[in-house]
């Protein structure tokens, strides 16, 4: 699904230039469920951002399903990520202005999809979520799990092949944390590829892989029996 | 304290080159134009006000008004002052009259030098003690025959250093002595005086005391006693009318009085001394500058509120060591005050710029500190001081309102939703910048028309000379046939007054449905081939016929008139008019001709009745013959210099003077000319602040947003879902600011279309042609900024967190 070779990263202001990712070399299996550790700072959240075809890496490459997309525009990235990949955010980054169901149906706009297709799609992913009764509210109504809760929906609703989670748990307490782990089991469960940053270990044990980054290297890889 | 709040405001403004120059720029714009509109408007409402006597001196003019018949005058009857003061010495302390044979200019010679000289007038010695002269040497007699009073300029031209008193100037051939020089009058008086020749002279020339009260002939002056204004007099004017004026018009005439001071703005009669301004144009000029003034005046407020939000942090640091609201703010105003005063400075900067241009077109010479002679820089002061505290006062309370805590993380604490007073103003800029562009473009339209359409005569290459007194008029014919040798002269005539510009009127008698009736009827007096030359259509009858010689002067009186004399004397139809007399008080006049109508004056006017005749006896046709008309197929230097050539063989003496009858006719429409060039100037620079306007609130709009752009762009928008956000944004204000605009600009056009008899239409594709102007604009500026937004990476946008 995702493999890069040699990738680097170098971010560069007036006088000071950071590396934030070396060389790093990745292969993430379709299916698989991978997490990503290590100290703030150490690039986790920019490896996620290259991954998910946010950002380009400086030197290196990334092949997205065996397509060298290291050098794609951001109209070629946006065009291949709105299609294939969803984001929960550790901040969720919902719009406040938009309520519910439409934060939910923006990708679905995004992708053009029939104002009918938008708002079975919609109903659906709400209803699976648990947060159909809340469709009329807006962001700053509701709790930081039921916000996630809605984030995640978001990243679903188009069915992509890819979920790129930053930190998804950072924001919330335990109980909700949990919730919102299961909600990423079952959707791996179901066959879709999960990246996840995290800094903890039992939202990590989740995964299939644990992946340990420190200073722009991955230092160890942790496969687990599944 | 004060030191480090310089200090700061100095680097924040520097920190922001682009928004403090925004800021500067569209601010000085606003100051520059209202302090130029101030200037030319204070110069024209200073008419006559240096006069001490300004109060007490007033102008009387008559009005002659029968049927369709409406006739305003600014020239009176001669014995009318003098009467006036007769009858009431109690009321009238003096007063005097000018008078200049209704010639546009007389010739003037002494020596070697001889110019035709405009600013001539034979007046009452009175004028000396009503209006302020300065004298050099003050006249001692100006009662006597034969002398003249001249102004320093004159003095100069004529005899340059050496002293004139005594020596003589041949006016139209008369010698006239020099008894007296004063200092040229102030640019803003109404009239020019240049050269003034005692009243006794015209007396004199005249062989008898004019005393007719049908010939409206000269300017008539009364200075009031002190404390006496017009309402004291003017209730006594109707039976003083009854009392004096012939019985053939007392009962159709007034006379009312203007004072000295109103004169140059509100008045629009015939045969002004000079041509007068409008007081609604000034009133338009002034109020439009005021809101372009309030529209930067907007700009400046929407960009420092915008500039503030990314200074939210800074004003929670602040906060966090120990800084209170007031101080924060004070930093804010010190900053506004800072820019606003360079707002001003540099808007001197462009006054000082534009001015040349300026007074070429205002035909002006204002000079720019001026603005320290009447209160227009106090009132610039006034305005930027008070612009300066309270742009600053609100953008600090917006950037210091923010709750500390949320200032430091840089969450939103606030809306942009919330800002609903930027989208205000700049829903109020766009109506405001949409209803100038409209007005723009309309009356650019009908000053199009006015100076295009269809007059009912050939305009286009006519060349008029005036010819008045000079050999010309007397040897007319044979100059005439000159000028015809030359294959490029289509046609030449002659005429008392230029055509579609002044004309005098001539009482008529007739009789309509059995009833005697008498009417005053403008008649233009015309030499051979004038129907020809303009091209003027006739209904029925002929032209002038000729006598065995082909002089048409001999023949026996005939009439040309137009269509709607036709009407109003009740000829059944134009055929029916032909043959038909009009009697005058030198007997009868027969109608040969009947003509289509064509503009006889300004198009603010609508067509009236004209008579068109030829003068029967020889010795007065030259008198008539003022200004010849000289038709080419198409006009080139090489016609210019041939027409030079041909004068000087016949008027060595004579200065050559010529224009184009175009120029002429373009001329009655100086003052729409004016205020046209300022609307394209307002309409220019609004554009301007708006679209600084426009860019500082999506400037602000993508600010706000950033976060939420790059959310949108991380779950899938392209460039072009952007745009349309961008979009969607302002369409509504643009939408709405067209709602507003449109009805608004159609009703102030219509109002002011009415000021003409013949206007343009207003079609509905300038609305859209404006619309789309601003449109095209605006969206040009708001893409620009999506698509900026757009290409940045969407991690930018999401770091901050």
């Amino acid at each position: 699904m995702l493999k890069t070779n040699n990738l680097i990263k170098i971010f560069r202001s007036d006088e000071v230039e950071t590396t934030a990712l070396n060389k790093v070399n990745l292969n993430i299996s379709e299916g698989e469920f991978v997490a990503i550790m290590g100290p703030s700072g150490c690039g986790k959240s920019t490896l996620l951002n290259i991954l998910g075809l946010l950002d380009n890496p400086s030197t290196g490459e990334i092949y997205f399903k065996g397509v060298n997309v290291s050098r794609f525009s951001e109209r070629q990235r946006t065009r291949l990520r709105k299609e294939n990949v969803g984001f929960v955010f550790q901040s969720f980054n919902l719009i406040d202005e938009l309520s519910v169901y439409e934060n939910v149906e923006l990708p679905l706009l995004y992708l053009k999809y029939s104002s009918a297709e938008r708002k079975k799609k919609v109903t659906e992913v709400l209803e699976y979520m648990q947060i159909a009764h809340r469709r009329k509210h807006f962001p700053q109504q509701l709790s930081g799990g039921q916000q996630q809760r809605i984030a995640v929906a978001r990243a679903v609703v188009t069915n992509p092949k890819l979920i790129l989670a930053d930190e998804p748990t950072g924001n919330l307490d335990s109980v909700n944390g949990e919730e919102v782990m299961n909600l990423l089991t079952e959707l791996n469960n179901n066959g879709t590829t999960i990246v996840m940053v995290t800094h903890s270990p039992i939202d990590a044990d989740k995964a299939h892989r644990i992946i340990q980054l420190f200073d722009g290297h991955i230092v160890t890889e942790n496969i687990k029996a599944i | 304290m004060l030191k480090n709040f310089l200090k700061i405001a100095f680097r924040n403004l520097l920190r922001h080159k682009f928004f403090s120059l925004a800021n500067i720029i569209s601010f000085s714009i606003g100051l520059a134009l209202l302090t130029l509109v101030s200037l030319y408007v204070f110069d024209e409402f200073s008419f006559d006000t240096f006069q001490t006597k300004s109060e007490q001196i007033y102008r009387v003019a008559t009005v002659y008004h029968k049927d369709s018949t409406l006739l305003e005058s600014a020239l009176t009857p001669y014995p009318l002052a003098q009467s006036l003061q007769k009858k009431y010495p109690e009321l009238i302390d003096n007063y005097f009259r000018l008078f200049n044979f209704q010639n546009s200019s007389i010739l003037i010679k002494h020596k070697k030098k001889n110019f035709n000289e405009k600013n001539f007038f034979i007046t009452d010695s009175a004028i000396f003690n009503a209006f302020d002269f300065d004298f050099i040497s003050a006249p001692q007699n100006f009662n006597e025959i034969n002398t003249a009073v001249i102004s320093e300029s004159i003095q100069k031209k004529y005899f340059g250093n050496s002293a004139p008193l005594g020596k003589e100037l041949l006016i139209d051939g008369l010698p006239i002595k020099i008894i007296g020089v004063y200092k040229d009058l102030p640019k803003n008086s109404h009239v020019k005086l240049d050269i003034l020749v005692s009243f006794s002279t015209l007396e004199y020339l005249m062989g008898y005391v004019p005393d007719s009260w049908m010939w409206n002939s000269c300017w008539t002056y009364i200075v009031m006693k002190p404390g006496k204004t017009h309402n004291d007099i003017e209730s006594k004017f109707p039976d003083f009318i009854q009392n004096h004026y012939d019985k053939l018009i007392k009962d159709n005439s007034t006379i009312y009085l203007q004072a000295l001071k109103d004169i140059h703005l509100n008045s629009s009669l015939e045969f002004e001394i000079s041509p007068n301004n409008k007081k609604l144009y000034l009133n338009i000029l002034l109020g439009i500058s005021v809101f372009l003034l309030l529209v930067s005046i907007i700009n400046f407020l929407n960009l420092r509120t915008t500039d503030s939000l990314t200074r939210v942090k800074e004003s929670g640091i602040r906060k966090v060591l120990g800084s209170n609201k007031s101080q924060l703010i004070s930093q804010f105003i010190i900053e506004s005050l800072i820019l606003s005063f360079a707002a001003l400075i540099i808007a001197f900067f462009i006054v000082e710029a534009f001015l040349p241009v300026f007074n070429h077109f205002t035909n002006k010479q204002i000079a720019l500190n001026e603005i320290f002679n009447n209160h227009i820089f106090t009132s610039l002061l006034i305005i930027v001081i008070s612009t300066g505290i309270i742009v600053g006062l609100s953008s600090g309370l917006f950037a210091s309102s923010c709750p500390t805590i949320y200032a430091l993380q840089l969450k939103r604490g606030f809306s942009y939703r919330k800002w609903i007073s930027g989208r205000l103003l700049i829903l109020i800029q766009y109506t405001l910048a949409l209803i100038l562009l409209i007005t723009v473009l309309v009356n650019f339209k009908q000053l199009q028309y006015l100076k295009n359409s269809d007059l009912g005569f050939e305009v286009r290459n006519t060349v008029i000379l005036p010819v008045n007194n000079t050999p010309i008029a007397k040897k007319y014919d044979d100059f005439k046939n000159h000028l015809l040798a030359n294959d490029r002269i289509k046609n030449v005539t002659a005429f008392d007054n230029i055509i579609g510009n002044r004309i005098n009127h001539r009482t008529y008698f007739f009789k309509k449905n059995k009833q005697k009736r008498v009417e005053i009827l403008p008649v233009l007096i015309v030499r051979h081939d004038f129907i020809k030359t303009f091209n003027i259509k006739l209904l029925a009858g002929s032209d002038f016929t000729k006598d065995e010689q082909g002089n048409i002067e001999t023949a026996k009186t005939e009439l040309i008139i137009n269509e709607t004399l036709a009407e109003l004397i009740g000829y059944k139809s134009v055929e029916n008019s032909i043959g038909q007399s009009l009697t005058t008080f030198n007997g009868k006049e027969r109608i040969v001709g009947v003509i289509k109508d064509f503009n006889n004056r300004s198009l603010h006017k609508p067509v009236r009745p004209i008579i068109i005749r030829t003068v029967s006896n020889e010795n007065y046709v030259s008198e008539y013959t003022k200004f010849m008309a000289v038709k080419f197929n198409k006009i080139t230097k090489n016609d210019l210099k041939y027409l030079y050539m041909i004068w000087k063989k016949f008027a060595p003496d004579h200065p050559f003077e010529f224009d184009s009858l175009k120029n002429i006719l373009d001329l009655q429409y100086k003052n729409e000319d004016v205020l046209n060039y300022f609307l394209w100037l307002f309409s220019i620079l609004l554009i301007i602040i708006s679209s600084i306007g426009i860019w500082a609130l999506t400037s602000f709009f993508s600010i706000q947003r950033t976060k939420e752009i790059g959310i949108r762009k991380a779950i899938g928008a392209m460039e072009v879902d952007i745009l349309k956000l961008f979009t969607k944004d302002f369409l509504s204000t643009i939408i709405l600011a067209n709602i507003i605009a449109w009805p608004i600009t159609f009703v102030v056009l219509k109002k002011w279309l009415s000021v003409f008899a013949y206007s343009t239409d207003i079609n509905l594709w300038i609305f859209i042609l404006a619309s789309i102007i601003m449109l095209f604009l605006t969206l040009s500026i708001i893409w620009i900024y999506a698509l900026k937004t757009s290409s940045s990476n969407p991690v930018d946008a999401l770091r901050d967190e």
